[in-house]
């Protein structure tokens, strides 16, 4: 606690006022602080007087005068009638006049209320009923189906579910499987077609949620009709059939009927039936039920078939076309006389009621049984924002699936259950004959999803792993670096990074706050330079987008009363097709002169022989030289080499003595191998002998990276950078020397030590950090600094955040102001960009006009380095902000989106595929125009343009 | 208006608030507050007197047993004595009256006139006058008073934090002002 943190806090020390950790805090400050001391005297002799002063006797009467406490007492015989307000008269005298409007003004505001409260219940019962009854459930579903006309089904609502009969023979041929299983949560699917229309029910275990209504009349039939099953049997004048689904071996639909039959309500010709007619199923009763309308879409038909091939056409026909008159011709145009059903907007009869067409059980089963584990593949599923069955209509079906839907078919069978989008799926649902007739659609529907769908798996499992590597490996993968032995051949190429896997989407619905850490590295953009000057692309996990976005500036103006500002910029992303990119900068106030603390820095300095090199110990000595020239008369400076020992060049010396602290530098040589260890030791000793309150105490470790150290030392170091920041001595990181180099472990100590991390690869970057920024490298301004963004899941579907894999943090974490972050410097600003897809503006129209509302919330959180206090601030961004074309864009927007994308595309993202090098210098090119004074950026349009040529490295 | 006095009147009964309790609980604590901030104890009792006729009116059911009824008879004691004040426009006057008292100018200078424990205190309390109201607010429902800071918070509707804050300017003020007016030698 600095001094002027604990002055402020005397007068409630001295009043006993604080709480007891704080008061210690205080007692032992003022222990070392005689300033504070006299301070404290100060106050108390005052506190003293006051307190002798106010107990002094005095004239002040204690007791109201007998006139006054007559007026207190009686107020309204002194005080006359008590006015009473306008609006109490007037309801006091009017009273029906009063409850008249009133009641105007309950109405208004319940018609105002009503539409949204409507949605919300919706959205709320659709995820609620689905998760808490159903979904544990899914994963045992019985459907059965059975065709109208059935004399003894006229009214199956009213005779009993309990009295459930199968036919023999298939009862005894699915015993095992149904035996384990308790009736109550199986799940119910039934089905009733003919001409007027088709009728549809499904029951999940106790809970019996969606029931049946005439539907539309099927479209045109198809020409011919057209056996499906391989041997018919002739039909009796009703059929039905029933299927059971087995979750727990994907993809075998196991028909519960015992004999197959075809048949047709209006001609009994060809009709796949899995069964004889027999008694399939009984509801309890028919107040569990609600209804829905299905109807049928011809454009869906269209839509959904339009690109299938004959044979995929063939098989989605045979699947199909029981349902209706006939199955139908693989090449006819009969696509529209098939049973594809869409939902409704029918408000009225769905009721807030949520309608679950259990959709095939495996995907199910996959898509909720892993919500766990792959919860975000948010790529996966069109519909998965759809709030309720009005919220689909046959066009935004089309948009929605329009050039993927033979992919997505298979997916919105899982519909996820709280929507009723009976895309095709449903039928397919209601009409799977074989299992074999399974296994044929999904193979040739889905062979080019599953391509797709790998690759979002396999990105699912690199952000999981990401994940993971945050959490464990990161340390440990640290350690078991640190654990190997130093090469006996220095010059030896090794490069130490760590892969944190790449964000995926993340569905807004599931999660709609992205937090985290934020990171003013530079380093991995330095490295990419350096490495490319060489030859040679870096290895994809070498680059880390966020650090490429931060090594440039955006001219965010640095604000000049509070800490931070926030910046947000909206516009369409260049390279993500359809998606919206938000770009978020914040940037820290500038130091002033006369704020700058004084900055007690101790260099510790590698001169182990892997340093021996101009572009490394050279390169150390040069940028040491330039920083000395830069510091202020009262800052203090010593320097520390270590190889096999660590050794004391010199102690802490003013800065005013220039020559001694050059020469001190000059002096440095190479030799031996590498003992981190002892030169952190022995840096940090001296650090805390030199501690001044109130000033920037730091290391700074400038090093290849390159260490020999048992794993017990590695967290011995780690642990002591961690507690010596909690007491005030930072840590900043300078690497050096491509090649050689261990990015991870350098990293993981600038983070511990909430310090910069920086690569240093020629004279120019050096004269940048220790020159041009010094004021930031020296001077921070706040520390413990976390973003948290949250989005409108009404507006926004789905995010994803470019970077910042390794910073991210749990969303309970943002308020905990014990969870470590990482820390600005004077004037620094850091820069976060998302993806966004946001609902297409279809949906929003048909909704009542609403006030506007967020698209998303920008929260930071940190604590000041001047006052000790956490503060945190906050910015909205609306949706109208969203600007139209993305040319329309800051140069400072445009040129990150490039950045990123550049990125991206180096370290393969699965999201940058496709992308070439030449599409970000398309978009890059009229920015370097614009900023044509900016070196950075003429330097990164010539890296992007010769990345195209340049292989990747090792 | 008659009737809409004989319809308050037909309502008190009903939620009628214990005056003469609350009076008698609270009459003392806010006649010496009232004082301290008018600096004069006529005035203070106008002032309770109007308070508690408030409370009177804006009586609600349960207020007895709230604990906020403390801080809101605090509170409104407070506001009526700025008021009070205000109306006078006495504010200005106070601050140039207390510039220009005798007893702290006399020894402004010599800092050897010893001042008897009577005089320092009286030299204590006009130096606490020149304090903002809001200082003179914090520092005495805290030291004489005796609220605790959540107390202090509901009357002055400000967070305990800067409750805090205020205490501690305010007594570095007045130890300023000790100094300067020779009260306090350093």
């Amino acid at each position: 606690m600095n001094c002027a943190a604990s002055k402020a806090l005397l007068t409630l020390y001295v009043l006993k006022d604080l709480d007891a950790s704080t008061e210690a805090t205080v007692r032992t400050h003022l222990e070392t602080c005689p300033d504070c001391r006299a301070a404290l005297q100060e106050i108390e002799s005052t506190l003293g007087l006051l307190r002798d002063a106010l107990a002094a006797p005095t004239h002040i009467s204690a007791q109201l005068g007998s006139a006054q406490r007559a007026r207190v007492l009686e107020p309204r015989a002194s005080q006359g009638p008590i006015v009473v307000s306008g609006l109490s008269w007037f309801t006091q005298h009017h009273r029906a006049l009063a409850a008249a409007a009133a009641a105007v003004v309950v109405v208004g505001v319940i018609a105002l209320i009503m539409p949204a409260t409507q949605s919300a219940r919706r959205v709320a019962l659709g995820v609620d009923v689905m998760m808490e009854e159903s979904l544990s459930e899914l994963d045992e579903v019985d459907y059965f189906a059975q065709d109208k006309g059935r004399s003894e089904r006229e009214s199956p609502v009213e005779e009993d579910f309990e009295k459930l009969a199968f036919g023999e023979a298939p009862e005894a041929r699915y015993k095992s499987s149904l035996a384990p299983k308790k009736k109550p949560s199986r799940s119910f699917f039934r089905q009733r077609s003919g001409e007027s229309g088709v009728e549809v029910s499904a029951a999940a275990g106790r809970s019996v949620r969606v029931v049946s209504a005439p539907v539309l009349k099927p479209t045109p039939p198809p020409v011919e009709p057209a056996p499906v099953i391989p041997a018919p049997v002739t039909a009796p004048a009703h059929t039905e059939h029933a299927w059971f689904v087995d979750s727990d071996s994907p993809d075998s639909a196991s028909p519960v009927g015992g004999k197959p039959s075809v048949a047709k309500p209006s001609s009994p010709a060809a009709m796949p039936v899995l069964r004889p007619a027999s008694e399939v199923s009984r509801l309890s009763s028919a107040t569990e039920f609600d209804s829905v309308t299905m109807t049928k879409s011809p454009m869906i038909v269209s839509g959904a078939l339009a690109n299938r091939t004959a044979g995929r056409r063939e098989a989605a026909l045979r699947t199909y076309g029981g349902g209706s008159e006939a199955a139908g011709d693989s090449d006819g145009d009969d696509a529209v006389g098939m049973d594809v059903y869409y939902a409704t907007p029918s408000v009225k009869e769905l009721g807030d009621q949520v309608v679950p067409i259990l959709g095939d059980a495996p995907m199910i089963g996959r898509k909720f049984k892993g919500k766990d584990v792959g919860g975000e593949a948010g790529e996966a599923d069109p519909f998965a924002d759809v709030e309720s069955i009005e919220a689909v209509t046959s066009y935004d079906y089309l948009a929605r699936t329009g050039e993927t839907i033979e992919l997505e078919e298979g997916k919105s069978a899982s519909v996820r259950g709280q929507s009723v989008v009976a895309g095709p799926d449903a039928l397919l649902l209601g009409k799977l004959v074989k299992e074999e007739q399974v296994t044929d659609l999904r193979s040739g529907l889905k062979r080019d999803e599953k391509r797709r769908f790998d690759l979002s798996e396999k990105m699912e499992r690199e952000a999981d792993l990401g994940q993971d590597l945050k959490r464990f490996e990161k340390r440990d993968r640290l350690l078991e670096v640190l654990r190997e032995e130093e090469p006996a051949d220095e010059g030896e190429l090794r490069w130490r990074f760590t892969a944190y896997g790449v964000n995926p989407f993340v569905v807004t619905r599931k999660e709609a706050f992205s937090t985290f850490g934020i990171d003013v590295d530079t380093a991995s953009y330095t490295l990419t330079r350096s490495m490319m000057r060489q030859g040679a692309l870096p290895p994809a996990e070498a680059v880390r987008t966020e650090e490429f976005v931060n090594a440039f500036d955006y001219d965010h103006v640095a604000p000049t009363h509070r800490t931070f500002r926030i910046y947000t910029e909206l516009a369409p992303s260049p390279f993500g097709r359809g998606l919206q990119m938000l770009k978020i900068g914040v940037k820290g106030r500038r130091v002033g002169r006369e704020e700058q603390r004084p900055a007690v820095l101790t260099f510790l300095v590698d001169t182990s022989g892997s340093m021996n090199a101009p572009e490394r110990l050279g390169l150390v000595q040069k940028s040491l030289r330039l920083l000395v020239e830069n510091l202020g008369p009262h800052d203090q400076v010593a320097v520390i080499q270590y190889d096999s020992h660590a050794r004391l060049l010199l102690e802490h010396t003013p800065a005013s003595h220039k020559d001694v602290i050059l020469k001190a530098i000059n002096r440095m040589q190479c030799s031996g191998s590498t003992n981190l260890e002892e030169g952190m030791n022995e840096a940090y000793r001296l650090a805390a002998e030199a501690f001044i309150g109130g000033a920037e105490n730091r290391v700074l470790l400038l090093s290849d990276g390159v260490a020999n150290l048992g794993s017990i030392a590695a967290e011995d170091i780690l642990n002591k950078v961690a507690a010596y920041r909690k007491q005030g001595i930072f840590c900043s990181v300078f690497g050096v020397g491509s090649g050689s180099y261990d990015d991870t472990m350098l990293e993981t100590l600038a983070n511990k030590g909430d310090g910069v991390y920086t690569f240093l690869d020629s004279e120019e970057q050096a004269r940048r950090v220790f020159v041009d920024d010094l004021a930031a490298t020296l001077n921070t301004i706040a520390s413990d600094v976390k973003i948290q963004v949250e989005f409108n899941p009404n507006i926004v579907r789905r995010y994803r955040q470019l970077g910042y894999e390794n910073r991210r943090l749990k969303k309970e974490d943002f308020r905990n102001d014990a969870v470590d972050a990482g820390e600005v410097g004077s004037g620094q600003s850091v820069t976060a960009l998302y993806e966004l897809d946001l609902l297409p503006m279809l949906l929003a129209k048909t909704r009542i006009e609403l006030p506007p509302r967020r698209l998303a919330t920008v929260r930071v959180r940190y604590r000041r380095i001047d006052t000790g206090r956490v503060e945190e601030i906050e910015r909205a961004v609306w949706p109208h902000e969203c600007l139209p074309v993305f040319e329309k864009a800051s140069n400072g927007f445009r040129l990150a989106a490039t950045v990123a994308e550049f990125a991206e595309i180096l370290r393969g993202s699965p999201h940058a595929r496709g992308s070439r090098y030449k599409d970000v210098t398309d978009v890059l090119r009229p920015v370097a125009l614009e900023l044509h004074l900016d070196k950075r950026v003429q330097e990164l349009l010539q890296m992007v343009t010769a990345a195209e040529s340049t292989p990747r490295g090792q | 208006m008659d009737g809409s006095g004989r319809d308050a009147r037909q309502a008190a009964p009903a939620g009628r608030p214990p005056m003469e309790a609350i009076v008698a609980e609270y009459e003392t604590a806010l006649l010496r507050y009232a004082a301290r901030i008018l600096n004069n104890s006529a005035a203070a009792q106008d002032v309770v007197q109007n308070t508690f006729i408030k409370l009177f009116r804006s009586w609600k059911p349960g207020m007895h047993a709230s604990p906020s009824l403390k801080s809101w008879l605090y509170r409104v004691a407070h506001n009526e004595a700025v008021d009070h004040i205000r109306r006078e426009s006495r504010l200005h006057v106070l601050h140039e009256k207390q510039a220009s008292d005798p007893a702290v100018a006399a020894c402004a200078d010599g800092r050897n006139c010893p001042l008897s424990d009577t005089e320092k205190h009286e030299a204590v309390l006009s130096l606490m006058h020149t304090l903002h109201p809001r200082e003179q607010q914090v520092l005495l429902l805290r030291l004489e008073e005796g609220l605790s800071y959540r107390e202090i918070s509901r009357v002055t509707g400000r967070s305990e934090g800067n409750v805090g804050n205020l205490l501690h300017h305010a007594v570095r003020k007045l130890s300023t002002h000790l100094k300067n007016a020779g009260v306090v030698t350093s």
